[in-house]
């Protein structure tokens, strides 16, 4: 058995239980079928907002979750919300419940998948075994789980090397972790070759896609594109692969066809505001300001987990509101704009602010920029804030500025992604050959230093 | 021909619908009987073996349904072996209590194996059954290797399989099941191999040998 038969009513009396479903008589059945093993402190929450609140001021054990949860709303969102938060602690086990018997379809398309689900109708001790296995596996890779979260790569990894080493059943899931621990120590080629070891027992999606990870992490986009083609293909429900053919299609300078494939994912996955933010993006970078507006305004006000939008989210929908010119749009995202509360502000926050406010026409925005003009100088933002911050020099006529910022991105390659929007903008202001020429320079300076192989690769923009 | 493909395609919807459903008050009726077998301090086993029977015979229909029609959907992840026969197992427990059988479970493959966990475990349960209804007393789930696949066999110590079985066609209850079986096991494929079925008498126990092989 798999086991060791240590939950006991006992233990399980001690557990802390969190137990969700949107219908009541289930909630019921669910509350009940975990106090016939032994369970006597069970929270319930009836709807999605609810369980994210009950998680988000109290730590649990356990989690019930049906898979169902009405209003739209499915347990594997919850969980995806959960995580994206950090609100599931490493030790809390979250099973997924359902009457769905193809519901092995769902787990193996996503990318974050619950501890474990088990199908209705279940015995207690049915539930009380697959808890019991998720605890030990839970404890099992505690370590590695702990050493990850602390960046201790290197020990993770000797961790995992020391599970491997002994007897377990867990061995496809060492490798998995292995493979991920790799990645995340950008050292691609290795965790490829744990990923092809496990494709020797069988190519699961993940672990093609996790090549292809690698592969993109190499720059060898054109053995990733090949791979995931074919994995879009056979396995068109794992969206993971199609979000990362978008990010290798903004790699590559080609913001139409991330759009395109983010785009499509969005119909799929409405409720999904990571993924609409990446589209956003791709919109922009693709000089579609009307699409990115109108997908930043859904996220403004329907990505309603508190703390979910951020401050960068509204200077997305301003960026965008702006190059759509509809500077109302813009105002109506950021506020107005406020000399005296800029000072606080991070750099980037801080820029983008005066940008909108400048570019919008607000009042005192042009001085105040004019009066920082050397802190702006000498400061490194984000490409997106960069961006925003080229638009408004060009706009000032302070073309010196905006050539400054402008190689410097080119120069450390943040171009790529968002080339087509940052060339529409010297295209607007009647600054195009500038701008190729300056692209010009820096690449076969690049080349010259060995950054970029090919000088036409680089010039192909 | 377009409007025949858009009926079948509603028909397996109303039916996983209705199924679904099923199972959700099923699970009520289940959790309700062991609360008040706990609190009356009394055992229905014959109510609980009837709910899980019901339960399992919904689940088979949707499954042959859609297998009849190629609409079953498949998807392949690791699965632990040696939790699996535990949990066909334990899904079977009741019924083989209440038929004085003894069950053993013999896991002698560590580790996972690539396969689909709800249709295996439909089969793995559906052999347990009728092992169960044959047994004199006595099965065995035994899980292994073999010759490059995983072999899960069913052996009981009954008077073993008739000849000429009908795993081709479904017809009667246990033909169904072995039908699923055989397409389930078929539908298993790895490095240009596919899972098998295979029906015997004889083994340890001397009755039916059922064993599903896959690659």
């Amino acid at each position: 058995m798999t086991g060791t038969d240590f939950l006991t009513p006992a233990e399980a009396e001690k557990l802390r239980f969190f137990v969700v479903d949107d219908q009541p008589a289930a909630l019921q059945s669910l509350s009940i079928c975990a106090q016939n093993m032994g369970a006597t402190r069970i929270t319930k929450a009836a709807t999605f907002p609810d369980a994210m609140r009950g998680l988000r001021e109290r730590t649990f054990d356990v989690v019930l979750c049906d898979y169902m949860l009405g209003d739209s709303r499915s347990g594997q969102q919850l969980l995806e919300e959960l995580r994206r938060f950090d609100l599931l602690p490493d030790a809390t086990v979250f099973i997924m419940v359902t009457a769905e018997q193809t519901y092995e379809q769902v787990i193996s398309a996503v990318e974050l998948v619950p501890d474990d689900y088990i199908l209705k109708p279940f015995s207690g001790e049915q539930l009380r075994v697959r808890i019991e296995r998720a605890i030990l596996k839970k404890r099992f890779f505690s370590g590695v789980y702990r050493l990850r979260r602390e960046k201790k790569l290197d020990e993770a990894l000797g961790e995992l090397a020391a599970l491997a080493a002994g007897k377990s059943n867990y061995g496809v899931d060492i490798l998995r972790h292995k493979a991920e621990t790799l990645q995340m120590a950008r050292r691609p080629d290795e965790a490829r070759a744990v990923y092809e070891e496990i494709m020797r027992g069988f190519e699961y999606p993940w672990a093609r896609v996790g090549v292809a990870q690698s592969y993109r992490v190499e720059e060898r986009y054109e053995e990733a594109k090949a791979l995931l083609d074919e994995v879009a293909q056979e396995s068109p429900n794992y969206l993971a692969a199609q979000d990362l053919q978008a990010q290798i299609a903004l790699d590559l300078g080609e913001p139409e066809e991330a759009a395109r494939i983010l785009g499509k994912l969005a119909v799929r996955t409405p409720r999904n505001y990571v993924r609409k933010r990446q589209l956003a993006f791709a919109a922009l970078a693709n000089g579609d300001a009307g699409q990115a507006l109108e997908v930043m305004n859904d996220v403004l006000a329907n990505d309603s987990v508190a703390g979910a939008v951020t401050e960068e989210d509204r200077q997305q929908a301003a960026r965008a509101a702006i190059a759509a010119d509809m500077p109302e749009e813009a105002q109506k995202a950021l506020g107005g704009f406020d000399a005296d509360q800029l000072a606080g502000l991070p750099p980037d926050d801080r820029v983008a602010r005066i940008a909108a406010g400048l570019r919008v026409g607000v009042q005192g925005a042009e001085d105040y920029f004019r009066e920082h003009r050397d802190w702006v100088r000498d400061t490194v933002f984000r490409p997106l804030t960069t961006m925003d911050l080229v638009g408004s020099a060009l706009k000032l006529q302070d073309r010196e500025l905006a050539m400054l910022h402008t190689e410097r991105l080119l120069r450390t390659g943040d171009m790529r992604q968002i080339f087509k929007a940052m060339h529409r903008i010297f295209v607007d202001a009647g600054l195009e050959e500038e701008f190729r020429s300056l692209q010009r320079r820096v690449a076969l300076q690049r080349a010259a230093a060995g950054k970029a192989a090919d000088p036409a690769a680089a010039l192909q923009n | 021909m377009r409007v025949d493909m858009q009926h079948t395609l509603v028909g397996a919807d109303v039916l996983a619908s209705g199924i679904h459903d099923a199972k959700n008050r099923l699970f009520e009726a289940q959790t309700l009987l062991a609360q008040a077998e706990a609190e009356q301090g009394v055992k229905l086993p014959d109510a609980r073996v009837a709910i899980s029977g019901a339960a399992t015979r919904l689940s088979r229909t949707l499954i042959a349904y859609r297998l009849l029609r190629d609409q079953q959907p498949m998807a392949i992840v690791p699965v632990t072996v040696a939790e699996l026969i535990e949990d066909a197992a334990t899904t079977v427990r009741t019924q083989f209590e209440r038929a004085a059988v003894g069950l053993t479970v013999i896991d002698r493959y560590a580790g996972a194996w690539p396969l689909d966990r709800t249709l295996v475990m439909d089969v793995l349960v559906n052999a347990l059954q009728n092992a169960c209804r044959h047994a004199r007393a006595e099965v065995t789930l035994i899980a292994q290797a073999r010759e490059g696949g995983l072999c899960l066999g069913v052996n009981d110590d009954g008077p073993g399989f008739p000849p000429a079985l009908p795993v081709q066609r479904p017809e009667g209850q246990s033909g169904l099941g072995l039908f699923i079986a055989a397409r389930i096991a078929g539908m298993h494929q790895r490095k240009g191999r596919c899972g098998s079925l295979s029906l015997s008498s004889g083994g340890p126990l001397g009755g039916a040998l059922f064993e599903c092989n896959l690659p």
